[in-house]
């Protein structure tokens, strides 16, 4: 427990001044785009968020193939701990594209397929928290999670390539397998800094969920011993 | 002691954020202290600092974004400590009741 404490707060420290340097690097070391001028600067935590948000979402898989194969509690945790981390990202993403989207193209939205399939991830996610929210505690809302998860997952191989397959108004690709697009190289630095600094936000704010669902768990026995305890005392008191 | 902790860590999570908000909006904002008076006049509608609020917007949503659900999942657990902590001293007052009354 005392090397999760140091754990997580190293990985706060780390992320801090990571978020430090990328702040540096995009408002003042990076120069600014010739077309999109200022704004483009959005792109660095755009892009960052994205990627860490389907990062999260790897998790959600992992954890939800993990629980179906071995049964076991920490698998369905992490699954269920980064759906919510994943969320947060996915949501910041979708606010900061939005944000971008006004002054690169002149409207808030457009129902462009990267867009589209972005919201449609999200929407998938949001009915796996409320699912978890609301299915029967213990194995069956597990169980019925975890398939959402898996199943939930095949939406973010189509956004990364939606703009390889289908027409669209999005930048192409400029980083991973299917790229086609190039990015100035100090742009691409700056981009894998801000990357990178996510990720150990990331880290951090996964150790804290998970933190509080060990929590949530002990909360839960507590409260069956609780509810037990009572109710003996009131049968005796009866007697 | 683990509930003071992780308020500290909240504490510690809120200062960086707002640091780096205001570090953000120092640097965006300087980029304009240097420009001509009258060419930032000219550019107010078709510039390039004409997204500058935009870009100011992105970068503070995404803080506060990340503060707030910070905030929720402190106060969450906080919230739980306190409730099983309750429940353990009941339980421990309902035994020592019991064995003072028997």
């Amino acid at each position: 427990m005392a090397m999760d404490r140091m754990a997580g707060k190293a990985l706060l420290v780390t992320s801090a001044a990571l978020m430090l340097l990328t702040l540096y690097l995009v408002f003042i070391w990076v120069p600014t785009e010739r077309n999109l001028g200022i704004s483009q600067r959005i792109f660095y935590f755009h892009v960052s968020l994205a990627w860490v948000g389907f990062l999260a979402f790897f998790f959600v898989l992992v954890g939800s193939v993990g629980y179906l194969w071995k049964r076991s509690r920490s698998y369905d945790n992490l699954a269920y701990a980064s759906a919510e981390v994943g969320m947060v990202f996915t949501t910041l993403m979708l606010i900061t594209g939005v944000t971008w989207a006004k002054p690169a193209w002149g409207v808030w939205w457009t129902w462009d397929p990267k867009l589209t399939t972005s919201l449609i991830l999200w929407l998938i996610y949001a009915a796996y928290l409320m699912l978890r929210a609301y299915a029967p505690a213990g194995s069956q809302g597990a169980r019925y999670a975890a398939v959402l998860g898996i199943v939930g997952f095949v939406d973010v191989p189509i956004i990364y390539l939606s703009v390889v397959w289908w027409r669209t108004v999005h930048p192409p690709l400029v980083v991973g397998p299917a790229a086609e697009g190039s990015l100035e190289p100090s742009m691409r630095a700056v981009l894998m800094v801000a990357t990178v600094a996510f990720t150990f936000l990331f880290a951090h704010l996964l150790m804290e969920r998970l933190a509080l669902r060990r929590s949530e768990e002990e909360a839960d026995r507590a409260r069956v011993v609780a509810e037990s305890n009572l109710a003996g005392y009131r049968a005796m008191e009866g007697a | 002691m683990k509930a003071t902790s992780l308020t500290m860590r909240t504490l510690a999570a809120a200062l960086a954020a707002a640091a780096l908000i205001a570090l953000a909006t120092t640097a965006a904002l300087a980029q304009t202290d240097g420009a001509d008076q009258a060419a930032a006049e000219s550019a107010e509608d078709s510039g390039p600092e004409a997204n500058l609020p935009y870009l100011f917007a992105a970068y503070t949503v995404t803080w506060i974004g990340f503060f707030a659900y910070l905030y929720h999942v402190s106060q969450r657990q906080r919230s739980l400590r306190r409730e099983v902590e309750a429940l353990r001293e009941a339980l421990e007052e309902r035994d020592r009741r019991e064995r003072g009354g028997g």
